[in-house]
């Protein structure tokens, strides 16, 4: 099974590719503002998001992400419990 | 940080569209002329944003229906039916309603948005789990929210997208609830009803189809019935206030728990309930539906004209056609130029922004009606290849 930063820096990957500002994306990188996206360009980027580590994130648990780190925790817990 | 303090940005905006002279949520129909045609400021002007897809606001026996409610029954019920008590006619338009879609079980509510608002968030709590398609309703999102489940989305009119996401849930698939539309309300596509009931089958739960904008549209009731679909449909939610020209809302199933919804929805509680003049104007028009299916003719006529030449234009519209025709446009200022220019031409569609549209598109969204002429539908056109020219000569200049 991956580590925790080993999927940190597969989801940077991802999101890095969806920047259209000039960011690095990194664990602190603010969803959406820092990616100069707007809401409705992050939900299209989450579906790809759930594709790659193959898991579907429940609308509910998007109020409390901010940060690509937040989001990796979110995606880590819906990883352990699908495991 | 005042109380108001979140509406700044949105109020920002607001100027800012003020300012560009574009007034697209300040319209005031001053005067209603027909199911089509309307008094908007100042000039006759055709309605093609109203959802009026039978054109039976102005019905006679639906008129002559209402009128006598309201004379021997009164205005309203002043009170929801669990505290005032259910009207003889509440029961009536649920008999109505049942029978019509050959289900055992119907409850009806004040509104459309009240449907599924009630029903999604009685149906589920915390414990369920919702699969819902992307492009569903601002109701439905806020029916799942009220009831607390776990949301899931699946890619819009995606049948494998939402196979993918009921895989994952494992054994919890068994008792989700999946939800589409008939007919999607800003593009106008169908779902894939055919292949969206196969996954239900294999994975199992329930599933649940808003027949909103699809009622008297697909066929009498709409995509279920079309595809054939009947035995893999749970619950059927849908509103009287379109194609039946009133308002309210309904959900029908076979499921004797549909009656427990009463006594444990919010929104079915604790609201007014459907007025007598409403009942009586939205039997007859299900009557009407039933008994003159050259309304529906009429609509897919000036629907396939409609989108024909819209296309022609160039414009950008829904997969195929519809009654609702929407034009996409990518650019604020664009979207503004051809509404404003509409309008300046006697021509009423809705302007819609994000994040009420798909992919943060703007939408030029027509809804056509059985009562539009064909001369109408040729005026809509003429206006949208006008204001289309305008626009481009504008920004070339």
């Amino acid at each position: 099974m991956q580590k925790f930063e080993e999927k940190l820096a597969v989801l940077c990957n991802l999101l890095q590719r969806h920047a259209s500002v000039n960011v690095v994306v990194g664990a602190q990188t603010m969803l959406a503002s820092d990616l100069g996206i707007d809401s409705a360009q992050l939900m299209e980027v989450l579906l790809e998001v759930e594709d790659e580590f193959d898991v579907s994130i429940p609308l509910n648990v998007l109020p409390n992400v901010v940060t690509v780190n937040d989001l990796m925790v979110e995606l880590d817990k819906l990883l352990g419990a699908s495991a | 940080m005042s109380l108001f303090t979140k509406f700044d940005e949105l109020d920002g905006r607001r100027r800012a569209l003020l300012e560009s002279g574009s007034k697209p949520f300040n319209v005031v129909v001053e005067r209603i002329i027909s199911p089509t045609e309307a008094i908007v400021n100042g000039r006759q002007t055709i309605m093609a944003g109203t959802n009026n897809y039978l054109g039976l606001t102005f019905d006679p026996e639906c008129v002559a229906a209402a009128r006598e409610a309201v004379t021997r029954e009164g205005t309203g019920t002043t009170g929801s039916r669990m505290a005032n008590g259910t009207f003889a006619s509440h029961l009536a338009l649920e008999d109505d309603i049942a029978k019509f879609f050959g289900r055992q079980f119907a409850i009806i509510f004040s509104t459309g948005y009240l449907a599924n608002l009630g029903i999604l968030s009685a149906l589920t709590d915390r414990n369920d789990v919702i699969v819902i398609d992307g492009d569903c309703h601002a109701s439905i999102y806020d029916g799942c929210k009220m009831g607390g489940a776990e949301v899931i989305r699946f890619r819009h009119n995606d049948a494998d997208d939402l196979a993918k996401r009921m895989r994952r849930l494992g054994e919890s698939a068994r008792d989700a609830l999946i939800v589409i539309e008939g007919i999607y309300s800003m593009l106008g596509d169908q779902a894939p009803m055919s292949e969206i009931a196969a996954v239900k089958r294999e994975y199992g739960g329930y599933l649940l189809v808003d027949e909103a904008h699809s009622l008297g549209v697909l066929g009498e009731r709409g995509l279920v019935e079309m595809a054939d679909e009947h035995a893999s449909v749970d619950f059927i939610t849908g509103t009287f206030s379109k194609s039946l020209g009133a308002t309210g809302g309904f959900c029908v199933s076979d499921l004797p728990q549909l009656d427990l919804i009463r006594l444990s929805s919010r929104p079915y509680v604790f609201t007014a309930s459907m007025c007598p003049s409403v009942i009586a104007s939205t039997r007859t028009a299900l009557r009407v539906l039933q008994q003159r299916p050259e309304l529906r003719d009429a609509l897919w006529r000036n629907a396939n004209r409609l989108y024909a030449q819209l296309s022609s234009l160039g414009y950008e519209l829904g997969p195929h056609p519809s009654p609702v025709v929407a034009a996409v446009v990518s650019d604020i200022n664009e979207a503004l130029a051809l509404w404003d220019g509409l309008l300046a031409r006697g021509v009423y569609v809705n302007l819609v922004f994000p994040p009420a549209t798909p992919k943060g598109c703007y939408l030029l969204r027509c809804s056509v009606s059985a009562a539009h002429t064909i001369e109408q539908i040729d005026k809509i056109c003429a206006a949208f290849a006008d204001a289309q020219k305008d626009f481009r000569a504008s920004t070339a200049a």
